[in-house]
């Protein structure tokens, strides 16, 4: 069965580099937003089996974002992967606390996100 | 993290070799039938990639062959994509940024006729320091025309005094400028292998990228062809 997983940068580069890594697997379904506000309401209306994250963000970032999916009921079982380039203790600290299930910085390696992302879907 | 599957012991294991018994040749079609069963569009691609086997790992091959490429892909695509000066400037530093893991850089042209360099922008450095890689326009210039120089002690948390990597620029086959590196960010060790193709890729497109307007796109793709 496909699982559908949100993709969140506000780089389209960094977007188009996780969906060609991603692609690559065929049983997932990829969507994309451009920020955290965007990201909450896509989760809420797509209600995706993962979300990759970046942290540095216009409107919202991806500790409130992060923390938004946490609160809502519809929203609080999906895993949040945080894919960012802070990658300072405290950021990762600060990145739990708002409720993400694991942090992984940049630069992204390819198959460290594709092991991470199968062990999240189960694969 | 939830935990992976364990892998098998028998999976760990290489093929097995008897003791004082032939070593196994590697295994060749049993009969003229199987290669001729290969198609010819597969057994071209075989040819051009060296990759061997199945369709299933050829398929396998191929998506890791384009996975390790996606980031050159997606670097290359995008510095074509870009279309004004702002675009290219915006995606070199995302390259340098996202890609390799830069945390502070200036890019730096170089004026014929001043003998200068002077920093068409910058991320991370504060104006002294800009200043003074502008005025070490000799030891610069040097580099101009070289190749991806990478400093010996190219660590990331050095002082930041000294460049960790400077990538000489090119404009259509003349020296154009060099994208100076200071430091990485704080999860990235230096430079890796892989970072190296990209510095190369940088050298050569991203002149073209951060100067773009119409007649500089038009003039470097027909000198391509």
């Amino acid at each position: 069965m496909s699982k559908k997983i949100l993709l969140v940068d506000d780089s389209k580069m960094v977007l188009m580099m996780e969906e060609m890594i991603l692609g690559t697997k065929q049983n997932y379904t990829l969507i994309s937003a451009k920020d955290g506000h965007e990201a909450v309401e896509k989760a809420v209306a797509e209600s995706p089996d993962l979300v990759l994250m970046d942290v540095v963000m216009p409107r919202m970032n991806g500790f409130q974002a992060c923390k938004r999916l946490r609160d809502n009921q519809a929203t609080c079982g999906i895993p949040v992967i945080l894919v960012t380039t802070k990658g300072q203790e405290e950021d990762v600290e600060a990145g739990f606390e708002h409720g993400c299930c694991d942090y992984l910085t940049k630069p992204i390696h390819e198959h460290e996100l594709i092991n991470m992302v199968e062990a999240y879907l189960g694969e | 993290m939830p935990s992976k599957k364990p892998t098998r012991v028998d999976d760990l294991k290489g093929p097995t070799h008897k003791r004082g018994g032939k070593t196994p040749r590697a295994q060749v079609p049993q009969h003229p039938a199987d290669t001729a069963s290969v198609p010819a569009p597969i057994r071209q691609f075989q040819q051009l990639t060296g990759l061997q086997g199945n369709n299933r790992d050829l398929s396998v091959n191929a998506d890791h062959a384009f996975i390790r490429a996606s980031r050159l892909l997606v670097a290359h695509s995008q510095m074509n994509l870009a279309s004004t000066r702002q675009e290219g400037i915006t995606t070199v530093t995302e390259i340098l940024v996202n890609l390799i893991g830069t945390e502070r850089f200036a890019c730096l042209t170089f004026h014929k006729d001043r003998r200068q360099l002077e920093c068409l922008f910058s991320m991370g450095i504060d104006d002294d320091r800009i200043a003074a890689l502008e005025l070490a326009s000799e030891e610069m210039e040097a580099l101009l025309g070289s190749e991806t120089r990478i400093s010996m002690n190219g660590r990331a948390g050095c002082n930041g005094s000294e460049p960790v990597a400077v990538v000489p620029l090119r404009l259509k086959d003349e020296p154009f400028g060099l994208i100076v590196i200071l430091a990485f960010l704080p999860q990235k060790n230096g430079l890796e292998r892989r970072d190296y193709a990209l510095c190369d890729l940088l050298s050569k497109h991203a002149a073209a990228c951060i100067s773009r307007n119409a007649s500089t796109t038009v003039d470097v793709r027909r000198n391509d062809s």
